[in-house]
């Protein structure tokens, strides 16, 4: 008997003891509900919040998102949460629509500052982005910036809301420590189009005044009477200019001076010889004779060898006489033409008739 | 007589007496209260909040007993009703906080009132004077200033409470003893009550709306723009073709939005035309051997303020290609803080040079809109 009354006292004292844990633990757990409740009721508002997209338009990919904010509470930080949603957040544990066509999934964190022991949580999804810390670490108020890469936008046009949140785990779990909104548009860019037409200026004359073709007068060229004791020599113009991409060439057709059967040879780059027959042109001032000009103008284009040294002649149908491999602003060519014969030289009418051929290379 | 019939007799005249003390008793009037009844009589309390401290309560009053003597004003505030002569429950809660309660405003006959904090209790307000003869008409006075001085009110919300207003002839009226309100000359009851203070909570949320569009407004949409002549070609070379792209506008962002310009310059294939350089505004050329691509802001919105080197007056046009190419692009408008809806317009410029490769030229420009909140 005695034994089973000292039993049975001990179960008394378990049950007095027993009720007291737990009368302890309600009062713990009165007071601590609160305390947590008002724990997440006081997360503050971060401030200075911004997104800042490189690409604005809808479905774009590869996308820098650089989220900057100022932090509110001295508190130990985690991980930090972008939810990216298509409806706004009323009140805290509103349902979240995930943007159509969003993907901030798999985003590198390219940047965090300045805390860089920040980096992409693969615990991530599509529109909730979280960057985590090996543990969390004392943050005191102050601007933090994160920018992913790598985001691709919505797939339609509109305003979408991202909630920032700061947690003190390092999953992006439990309670918010500061939060905010920030907004971002997507739009389509503007589409600029143009076009420049394809244009290719080209006109000869004996003489051009400016670089106007409508100005260019005369087609005949006559030397008079050729001599043995002289050169003769006479000029006429060119003017061309080309937006063409790839320039343009001037090509010389023709044949050298002849009468019937009678054939003043072209030259093939000489000087002058007086009292030797030959026919040929170049696009120089010359002094030997006095006749010609260098090319003028805005453009740059000049005479090809053969045709671009002073006191040289030359005359070989097909020669391309000027090109350049670009566009090219007006250029006006002033031609010499040198005639010399000899005194053995058959009397005769002598003429020539030369083409010169403008082609644009586009 | 005998014994008896003198005793009968004494009985009878007993009886008699007592009836007719009985009569005179019942014909005899009670004492009647002799105070005139206070008309327009009225407590308006600034804060009807239960327990609200510092609370200013203007009382005011119209004297009917003409010429009376007034040596004092008395204010009795009582939980359980504003009848005169009867006991008076002080309101749960409520204080005259006498000791720093100021009188206000006085206007009236009844002047030079001032407060007796010694004879004032916790829920009795006595204002003394110098007693004189008054003329009837308007008293008005605020007790406390609503500010750093005050009554507190009941504690207790939506409750009805009372407030008893004596006017007595002495300056020394005994507050205390209920029936003596009934010696006062004029007096009259009246009530107040407090009431739950509405929490009113509204939120506002952060907004950005932000759209771009070529044709008439948001709603049209639109975002081909061709620069040229009617066919869209830059067909003289010494003429600089415009053409309107917009965008609409507003966020009640605390910090403003910045509206960034991101692209490049006109390009065909390799060849691109050569924007306005640099970070001010350049003038549109007539030489034939310029060719230009820029834009400008030639009506910034309501609130909105363009930036160099978009700012630009007409005839000028800027494009900052080296700052247009980097990630973010470029800031173009701004806003300083929270803006309503505006619309802004952007005229975009081109212009071809003689030597101008020919082509069809492109770019695609990207506006972002960038809120800080």
């Amino acid at each position: 008997m005695p034994l089973r009354r000292a039993r049975l006292h001990l179960g008394t004292s378990r049950l007095r003891y027993a009720r007291t844990i737990t009368v302890v633990m309600t009062l713990l757990l009165s007071i601590a509900v609160p305390v947590l409740l008002y724990a997440q009721t006081t997360a503050e508002l971060v401030t200075y919040r911004q997104l800042r997209l490189s690409d604005g338009t809808v479905e774009a990919t590869s996308v820098n998102y650089r989220f900057a904010f100022n932090t509110i509470t001295s508190a130990s930080i985690g991980s930090v949460t972008f939810e990216v949603c298509q409806n706004y957040q009323y009140e805290q544990g509103d349902p979240c629509t995930p943007p159509a066509g969003f993907r901030g999934g798999g985003a590198t964190l390219v940047s965090s500052i300045p805390y860089a022991d920040f980096t992409y949580n693969p615990a991530s999804t599509d529109n909730r982005i979280v960057i985590s810390r090996p543990a969390a670490s004392p943050v005191t108020p102050q601007p933090l910036t994160f920018e992913l890469e790598g985001v691709t936008n919505p797939s339609a046009v509109g305003s979408y809301y991202v909630r920032i949140q700061t947690h003190a785990s390092t999953d992006g779990s439990g309670p918010q420590i500061d939060y905010g909104i920030v907004i971002f548009a997507t739009n389509i860019g503007i589409d600029i189009t143009t076009e420049v037409p394809p244009y290719l200026l080209f006109c000869t004359g004996i003489t051009i005044d400016g670089y106007n073709c409508g100005t260019a007068e005369g087609s005949f060229i006559s030397f008079g009477e050729l001599s043995s004791q002289a050169s003769r020599s006479a000029t006429s113009q060119m003017l061309a200019s080309t937006n063409a991409p790839y320039g343009y060439s001037i090509t010389l057709a023709g044949e050298t001076m002849t009468a019937g059967n009678n054939v003043i040879p072209a030259m093939t780059g000489n000087p002058s010889s007086v009292g030797v027959s030959q026919f040929g042109i170049n696009s120089r001032q010359n002094t030997n004779p006095s006749v010609g000009s260098d090319p003028e103008g805005p453009g740059l284009t000049n005479a090809t060898s053969g045709y671009n040294t002073p006191n040289s002649f030359r005359f070989q149908s097909g020669d391309i006489i000027a090109s350049n491999s670009n566009t090219d602003d007006y250029r006006k060519f002033t031609v010499s033409y040198l005639v010399n014969v000899n005194s053995s030289q058959p009397p005769g009418r002598y003429v020539a008739t030369i083409s010169y051929i403008c082609l644009g290379s586009f | 007589m005998t014994l008896r019939s003198i005793a009968k007799r004494t009985s009878y005249l007993l009886v008699i007496a007592a009836f007719a003390l009985a009569i005179v008793s019942a014909v005899r009037p009670e004492p009647v209260s002799a105070y005139g009844l206070l008309s327009s009589r009225s407590i308006k309390m600034s804060s009807s909040a239960n327990g609200a401290t510092n609370t200013a309560y203007a009382v005011g009053f119209t004297t009917v007993t003409a010429g009376q003597t007034v040596g004092s004003v008395v204010i009795k505030f009582c939980a359980n009703n504003p009848i005169m002569g009867d006991a008076c429950t002080a309101p749960t809660g409520f204080n005259t906080n006498k000791a720093t309660l100021s009188l206000n405003s006085q206007t009236g006959n009844i002047t030079g009132l001032t407060l007796d904090t010694v004879t004032s209790t916790a829920n009795v307000v006595v204002l003394t004077r110098t007693a004189g003869a008054v003329a009837n008409g308007p008293v008005t006075f605020v007790l406390g200033n609503g500010t750093n001085n005050g009554l507190t009110n009941p504690t207790n919300s939506n409750v009805t409470f009372y407030a008893r207003i004596l006017i007595f002839a002495s300056s020394t009226p005994d507050v205390t003893t209920p029936s003596n309100e009934n010696s006062a000359t004029d007096a009259g009851g009246t009530a107040m009550s407090t009431a739950n203070v509405l929490n009113v909570t509204a939120k506002v949320q952060e907004t950005l709306v932000f759209c771009v569009y070529t044709g008439i407004n948001c709603a049209s949409g639109g975002s081909a723009v061709a620069l040229g002549d009617s066919n869209g070609v830059l067909s003289d070379t010494t003429v600089t073709y415009t053409s309107n792209a917009n965008f609409d506008l507003a966020s009640n962002a605390l910090g403003g939005v910045n509206v960034r310009l991101k692209g490049d310059t006109l390009t065909s294939g390799a060849f691109t035309i050569d924007p306005y350089s640099g970070a001010a505004c350049s003038a549109d050329s007539v030489l034939t051997s310029v060719e230009r691509f820029g834009l400008r802001v030639s009506t910034a919105g309501a609130g909105q303020t363009a930036l160099a080197p978009y700012s630009c007056l007409a005839g000028n046009h800027g494009f900052d290609v080296a700052s247009t190419n980097t990630t973010y692009g470029n800031p173009m408008v701004t806003t300083t803080g929270a803006t309503d809806r505006s619309s802004s317009v952007l005229e975009l410029a081109a212009k071809a040079a003689g030597t101008t490769e020919a082509g069809i030229y492109t770019s695609t420009l990207q506006l972002i809109a960038t809120a800080t909140y």
